[in-house]
């Protein structure tokens, strides 16, 4: 064999392998964001989650985490993930590209797809949101709306704001961590997700045996599954009938369970009207003052 | 400590020995404690030092971003992962205050709550490291520096008491451990001691039975180990069958030596009847020859009667002394006279005098049997011990509750040498003695609890002073001293 052949089959086994991963190409991996906001760093759940999915969608799929909101939105305009659980707020502050793909439904509100946001304390003296004046206070993500929004909406209604009415305050970016924030004593109240208390206080008793729910809110509608526009419909309707298929399969079904939840459903953007005018309500409040 | 040694060193054997092991067991225990754990104990502390030290120099540098962002929530994270990767016991708290002095975050947020002024977290050191042994526990201050400016404070607080407690548990089991280890050593002390003293207690009580010749009475002390004590009860042993043997032939000798002693005495008395017998005889051969002659017949008669009468004394006496008639009873004046008159014709034959002075009561409460031959031997050996012409004096008398019997010749005495091996058995000087009769004066003597007092000097004669207890004149010299006392 001369050196030219030499190149020529160098040349031609490479362009085989190149072929071959061209066919990988053309079924690219479909990444799907989570912050660990909602869910807690189950790396199971995550796991079964992207079987379930991978099987449902005859795709891989990979479930990206994110440490906040902010990163999951930056990681949806930027096109790392296809699609991701968000909360309401920043699906109607972003909803000009964003497109609603499915609404979760909670396992613990008659399986609707709604929600609340919950004031928590561990401290004896508090019963009240007025009695956390003076006190250290936690919040979740400053993007959640039952963690954050709903109660700044509360102080502003009542002529105040976070850093004039509490001593101190602090975002743990999970409603879990301000469960575990006002259990240990380390904030006096803080706000968390109706959905995540009741899920902790069924798989993590312990955390919140010593917490107490002072204030609750209206309903909301409940953190959406979004994707960006721009977005490959087919493959997010590959999504979408996965999730919306999730609760007619036993692995989904087992899924579901553990998640607490009892479906999805496909949902209006009218549903996430209230926190968009909470949202502009705190706002012009906050520039007003 | 005098007295706690003299008190100790009165102690019976089975309580010295477990007393001793157990002291020395504590005291060995007690010292590898001192020597051992002492120096682990500072060491101890040392460590315990350097990883506070190290702990809070890793706290400064992670807490330090976090107070500089006021990111409270992580602050508070890290730190309790920090603190759950302390070592256990350790009970850590750690404050971390800001440029204000006002707590930024707590380990113990419920104790040192955000936000708050350091109220009674005032007492902690200004800086560096303190180590607090009365209150065990360990505290730091440290700065939190960010580009050379302080921007806050970091109060680490360690509790040392688990340290305390391990080493006091440590102290216990050590102590535990002696005390079980000192309580085996007290058993087998009980026991070895008992060993010990068992035989040592026998020897004892056989030598007190030895020291009052009960041979018989004396038990033989078992030999279980063939130790120093083993050997010392064989020899023990050994010893008793010996003086048993040796008092079984004292026994024999001391017979042999009453029944010469009788031998002698009938030899004596058939010295002392052949003479009146030969009277007697005469008079019966002139009696054949003139029986008609009432003068002669008389006077026959009566030379006859008179040597019966002698005859017949002799033989009483002889019967008397045999027979041990006297036996057990007081020694009475007649007692000596009769020895007196029965002796009395061997020393005029030797031409020797004897005489006798009684200076007593009528009897002297001494048994008469065995004290008849004390005065028999010591009057024979006078008599023997005096040349022709010789005198010995024997005289009996009481004093301070004493029977004093005093046998004196002017004989031709006993050299020096001799003096030494007087009471020693078969210790004679002359050619036909036995050299038994002042050896069985001796154990006579001793049996009665008396004392043998010797004066003799060669060529002038000797003394002998016998002083035997009369237990009943000492019943009555002691009331009388009472009376007197009393009185």
């Amino acid at each position: 064999m001369t050196g030219r052949t030499l190149f020529f089959v160098v040349l031609l086994c490479c362009g085989g392998s190149l072929a071959i991963a061209g066919g990988d190409a053309a079924r690219p991996v479909f990444r799907f964001g989570l912050t660990p906001v909602v869910l807690h760093e189950n790396t199971n759940i995550y796991v079964q989650l992207e079987r379930y999915l991978g099987k449902a969608m005859g795709l891989p799929v990979k479930a990206v985490q994110r440490g906040t909101y902010a990163q999951i939105m930056d990681a949806l305009k930027s096109g790392e993930v296809e699609a991701a659980w968000v909360c309401g707020l920043p699906y109607t502050r972003n909803a000009s590209w964003l497109h609603l793909v499915a609404v979760p439904l909670n396992g613990f509100d008659n399986n609707k797809p709604l929600y609340r946001s919950l004031i928590i304390t561990s401290n004896e003296n508090v019963h009240s949101l007025t009695d956390l004046r003076g006190r250290v206070y936690a919040f979740s993500d400053p993007d959640s709306n039952s963690g954050h929004l709903v109660p700044e909406y509360l102080l502003h209604r009542r002529g105040s704001r976070p850093d004039l009415f509490f001593r101190a305050f602090f975002f743990t970016n999970s409603h879990r961590k301000v469960v575990r924030a006002v259990s240990a004593g380390l904030a006096d109240g803080g706000s968390v997700d109706s959905y995540v208390f009741h899920a902790l206080q069924k798989d993590e008793p312990e955390l919140t045996r010593h917490v107490r729910v002072i204030e609750t809110s209206e309903e909301f509608a409940f953190p959406p599954v979004v994707a960006p526009k721009k977005a490959d419909s087919g493959r997010i309707g590959a999504f979408q009938r996965a999730l919306l298929g999730m609760r007619d399969s036993r692995q989904g079904r087992r899924l579901l369970h553990q998640l607490h939840l009892a479906g999805f459903t496909r949902g209006r953007p009218e549903m996430f009207a209230s926190i968009q005018a909470m949202d502009r309500e705190v706002f012009t409040l906050a520039v007003s003052r | 400590m005098k007295r706690l040694l003299a008190r100790y060193r009165s102690l019976r054997l089975g309580v010295k020995l477990p007393l001793t092991t157990a002291a020395i067991i504590y005291f060995a225990a007690f010292s590898i404690m001192a020597v051992v754990l002492v120096p682990q104990w500072l060491n101890m502390e040392e460590n315990v030092k350097a990883d506070a030290e190290g702990f809070v120099q890793s706290a400064a540098l992670i807490l330090t971003p976090r107070l500089l962002h006021a990111d409270y929530w992580h602050a508070y994270e890290e730190l309790v992962k920090l603190a759950s990767h302390a070592p256990a016991g350790w009970r850590t708290l750690v404050v971390v205050l800001d440029s204000d002095d006002r707590i930024f975050v707590s380990n113990r947020p419920r104790q040192y709550p955000i936000s708050q002024r350091l109220g009674k977290l005032s007492d902690w050191p200004e800086s560096g490291t303190r180590l607090l042994r009365d209150q065990r526990r360990l505290e730091i201050t440290a700065p939190l520096m960010n580009d050379e400016a302080r921007i806050g404070t970091l109060l680490f607080r360690a509790s040392l008491s688990r340290l305390f407690s391990f080493m006091g548990w440590t102290i216990l089991k050590i102590a535990g451990i002696a005390t079980l280890i000192a309580i085996a050593g007290v058993v087998v002390g009980i026991v070895t001691s008992r060993r010990m003293s068992e035989p040592i207690v026998a020897l004892r009580r056989s030598l007190g039975k030895l020291q009052r010749r009960q041979y018989a009475d004396v038990e033989e002390i078992p030999v279980r180990d063939h130790d120093e004590i083993g050997e010392l009860a064989l020899c023990f042993n050994q010893l008793v069958h010996e003086l048993r043997v040796q008092a079984e032939l004292e026994k024999q000798v001391s017979k042999a030596e009453r029944l010469a002693a009788m031998g002698r005495m009938v030899a004596t008395a058939a010295h002392e009847i052949h003479n009146p017998l030969g009277g007697v005889l005469n008079s019966l051969s002139t009696l054949e020859k003139h029986a008609y002659d009432p003068e002669v017949r008389r006077s026959c008669l009566q030379t006859m009667h008179t040597g019966l009468e002698q005859i017949r004394h002799v033989v009483d006496e002889m019967l008397g002394y045999s027979r041990g008639n006297i036996g057990n009873k007081p020694y009475r004046k007649q007692d000596l006279d009769d020895i007196m008159r029965l002796l009395m014709q061997e020393a005029q034959k030797q031409g020797i005098s004897l005489h006798s002075a009684w200076d007593a009561p009528d009897c002297i409460d001494v048994p008469a049997g065995v004290f008849q031959e004390i005065v028999v031997n010591l009057l024979m050996n006078a008599i023997q011990a005096c040349a022709r012409g010789g005198r010995v004096d024997v005289s009996l008398g009481q004093s301070n509750g004493l029977a004093v019997l005093e046998v004196r010749d002017n004989g031709c005495g006993m050299p020096e040498s001799l003096r030494e091996s007087l009471f020693e058995p078969f210790c004679s000087t002359k050619p036909d003695g036995t050299g038994l009769g002042l050896w069985v004066v001796c154990r006579i003597v001793d049996e009665l609890g008396g004392l043998i007092h010797v004066e003799s000097e060669a060529g002038r004669g000797s003394t002998f002073r016998i002083e035997i207890p009369q237990p009943g004149q000492q019943a009555k010299g002691m009331q009388k001293e009472a009376a007197r006392a009393l009185g």
